[in-house]
């Protein structure tokens, strides 16, 4: 096996904006991108959401499609990502032949059902709406991505909940090392939906302010959407392009907390495993690590046991760490995808953000990044992302350091 | 990618007789279009305070893959990789049938906590206790595939030594009728769960070897046609089932081989939904083991009578992804 897995292109859509250099701007300005909800109707207007600006209606015409993309915005997000991060690696449509595409997404087209689903219930499926049910599942949504880039060799779907984009990665990953492809598009998208807002509120881990992870006073989450890819490449077919490489993925891990469907266990084993797996097989030492880009969700249960788990790594020696999701929100799905290219961007600016809206320690001597850290030296990143289930899995992002230059 | 793969064990529910190859001698024929599975006897498999707290779906999944488990010489797997093309449907259903009735403000959390595609994987981590890599695939009907090609690379190039996989997919009353409007192509309509164990050695209790797993997006079909021959593709598994929406795409590649092959299928006896190609995994394996192929099973051309070395299986969804998993009898298999 091939052991080196390039980063050649990235593209994101968030509610920090369109496009990589629009996220990394709103970082460095430290504006969040949280706000009232607009975009679907909901009884629950009372939690701030990170949303895409856009509407629907907005992208279909931007990116000139009609039905039935235009009411699939995990879809529409994912297009506009996935184009950008094609075109940053310089990719064309012939290239796609022998690459793959790995979407990750769990809701799918859960936005169109819900619009549909009452007068399909009601008239028992005697409706022309129920049509619209179709592209419920996730591979729609894959495949209408994928179709609007090209034809691609291999084409499939993770849904590991808020690391199925982190495990779209980690396949790619996998197909690259083992020759099975050259390139692959890897990453995820997630709409905003009633179905699964109403699912965190039913939990109880919804946050009426803006969220504030590793904050004592946390009280939990701020739903977000969007969809970003990253363009993973072998050695040998990077060099055969000639194209910038980016970042190197150096290391990745998915383990499963085995604990419990939506709580983690009190050491954060599983978090633990993901992180200390991701080290070992980049072969660097925990020390080595400059940054982690924390899950944070900003719930009671996540933060403390995600800071344990690291605390069972660095001990108090914790390297720096913020979570940006009081910036972008939780992105669900996407999240994998979305905080994969902010540390991509924090590896190429030499800049650290800082984790927005944080005031009072968890513990004593434990704080994350409080002001962005601007022409700070950085090699290698955590990236965690984890799941419902005790999906967990984490990335490592190393600078890339041309031996030849 | 040094290391090979093999089929340890396997177990389903199904329309069929649940845990059980009896299928394979005397069938359940249904008359009806739609058909829910046969819930399987769970006593000893799933402790019964935790079973009543189970969906369907789950207490399916949890059975086949302790099953699967108990029958391997696998204890605690490397990995548990799942295929589900729509995840817990039943509770999904549940919730968005209360959103609509209820309104957003007093809904349960249990429906929503055992919604997600992933909860089955998950399922079977937290029962385990397994800390091993955990993903779950959910594309369409070659959502099985998806997990068995993520199993099988990872054995195949050293990731990993052994894997637990599935597929599981229920359909609700209220699903089978969507599903009547939105997938014109199927004909008989049930539900699956298949746990399988792989494992990277070469072992007497095997059933049989996962030669090659590949998927296909948009391919021509002169690209699978020319992957097969005779010598190693002679028996195909399709995922037939009499609709001529469905069956084309079939059709149209058998016209691109230079051989005529024997053709089978399984959707008459096992019925379709996103996982049902895992049903064809299964038929595969028990053909192999069995070395004969019941003639209910039969398509198109003559049953084989000899040696049956391999078994093919072809499958497509949409005609937009395809599939093609590559059986093959070992010797020292089944020995």
């Amino acid at each position: 096996m091939s052991d080196k897995v390039f980063v050649t292109g990235v593209g994101i859509i968030s509610a920090l904006g369109v496009g990589k250099d629009a996220t990394l701007q709103a970082l460095i300005k430290g504006e969040s991108g949280i706000g009232k909800i607009s975009h679907i109707q909901t009884e629950h207007e009372e939690f701030p959401v990170g949303e895409v600006s856009w509407s629907n209606a907005e992208m279909s015409r931007m990116l000139n499609v009609g039905y039935p993309i235009d009411e699939l915005r995990t879809v529409l997000m994912g297009i506009i990502a996935a184009k950008e991060a094609m075109s940053s690696s310089g990719l064309t449509s012939e290239d796609l032949r022998i690459a793959a595409f790995i979407n990750g997404t769990t809701v799918g087209g859960m936005d169109k059902t819900e619009k549909h689903f009452k007068n399909v219930f009601d008239s028992n499926v005697e409706t022309e709406d129920s049509q619209e049910l179709k592209y419920n599942d996730c591979g729609y949504s894959t495949e209408l991505i994928a179709d609007s880039l090209g034809k691609f060799s291999l084409v499939t779907t993770t849904s590991t909940a808020c690391s199925s984009a982190a495990n779209a990665i980690i396949l790619g990953a996998n197909l690259i090392k083992t020759g099975m492809v050259d390139i692959a598009i890897v990453g995820g998208a997630e709409a905003l939906t009633k179905f699964h807002l109403n699912g965190f509120n039913t939990l109880m881990i919804l946050d009426k302010n803006r969220c504030r992870p590793f904050d004592q006073d946390r009280t939990g989450i701020n739903l977000g959407e969007g969809a970003a890819y990253i363009v993973l490449e072998s050695e040998a077919s990077a060099k055969r392009r000639g194209v910038n490489i980016l970042s190197v993925l150096s290391g990745y891990a998915n383990t499963c907390d085995a604990f419990h469907q939506t709580a983690t266990s009190e050491n954060g084993e599983g978090a633990y495993l993901a992180m200390r797996k991701a080290i070992d097989m980049a072969r660097l030492s925990p020390y080595d690590i400059d940054y982690i880009n924390a899950h944070g969700t900003g719930t009671p249960n996540n933060d403390e046991t995600e800071l344990a788990a690291m605390q069972r790594i660095w001990g108090y020696n914790l390297p720096k760490f913020s979570s940006t999701k009081a910036f972008t929100g939780h992105t669900t799905s996407a999240s994998g995808s979305i905080e994969a290219v902010i540390c991509i961007l924090a590896l190429l600016n030499d800049f650290l953000p800082k984790n927005l809206g944080w005031h009072n320690p968890m513990k004593e001597d434990v704080a994350p990044i409080i002001d962005n850290q601007h022409h700070h030296p950085v090699k290698n990143i955590i990236n965690n992302s984890f799941g419902f289930g005790g999906n967990d899995s984490s990335l490592i992002f190393s600078k890339f350091i041309d031996q030849n230059g | 990618m040094a290391n090979r793969c093999f089929l340890n064990s396997i177990a389903q529910v199904s329309c069929q007789k649940p845990l059980s190859d009896e299928w394979f001698d005397s069938p359940y024929i249904y008359e009806e279009k739609y058909v829910r599975a046969q819930e399987p006897d769970t006593k000893g498999l799933i402790v019964p305070s935790e079973a009543r707290r189970m969906s369907k779906i789950l207490k399916r999944t949890v059975t086949t893959a302790i099953t699967a488990l108990n029958n391997s010489d696998v204890k605690q797997p490397d990995a548990i990789i799942t295929g589900t093309g729509m995840g817990c449907m039943e509770n999904s259903e549940k919730f968005l049938i209360d959103i609509s009735r209820f309104g957003e403000n007093c809904l349960k959390p249990t429906l929503f906590m055992q919604s997600t595609h992933n909860t089955i994987s998950s399922l079977i981590a937290i029962i385990l206790k397994c800390h091993g890599y955990n993903n779950t695939y959910s594309h369409k009907g070659i959502s099985f595939e998806s997990a068995l090609f993520d199993a099988w690379l990872q054995i195949k190039s050293g990731l990993i030594r052994n894997a637990l996989i599935g597929a599981n997919d229920e359909v609700t009353p209220f699903m089978d009728l969507v599903l009547e409007r939105t997938h014109p192509e199927y004909s008989f309509v049930s539900e699956t769960s298949m746990s399988a164990v792989l494992v990277n050695s070469n072992l007497p209790s095997n059933i049989c070897e996962v030669f090659e797993v590949k998927l296909f997006h948009r391919p021509e079909l002169e690209e699978i046609a020319d992957s097969l021959k005779r010598e190693t593709d002679e028996v195909l598994i399709l995922g037939v089932n009499g609709n001529p929406i469905n069956d084309k795409p079939y059709g149209d590649l058998l016209k691109h081989l230079d051989y005529l092959p024997q053709t089978l299928q399984y959707k008459n006896i096992f019925g379709d939904n996103f996982s049902a190609s895992a049903m064809a995994f299964y038929v595969g394996a028990k053909i192999l083991e069995k070395q004969s192929i019941p003639t209910f099973l039969q398509w198109q051309g003559n049953l084989s009578s000899g040696n049956i070395e391999n078994v093919t299986i072809l499958n497509h969804s949409d005609s937009t992804v395809w599939s093609l998993i590559r059986l093959k009898k070992e010797a020292l298999c089944g020995n």
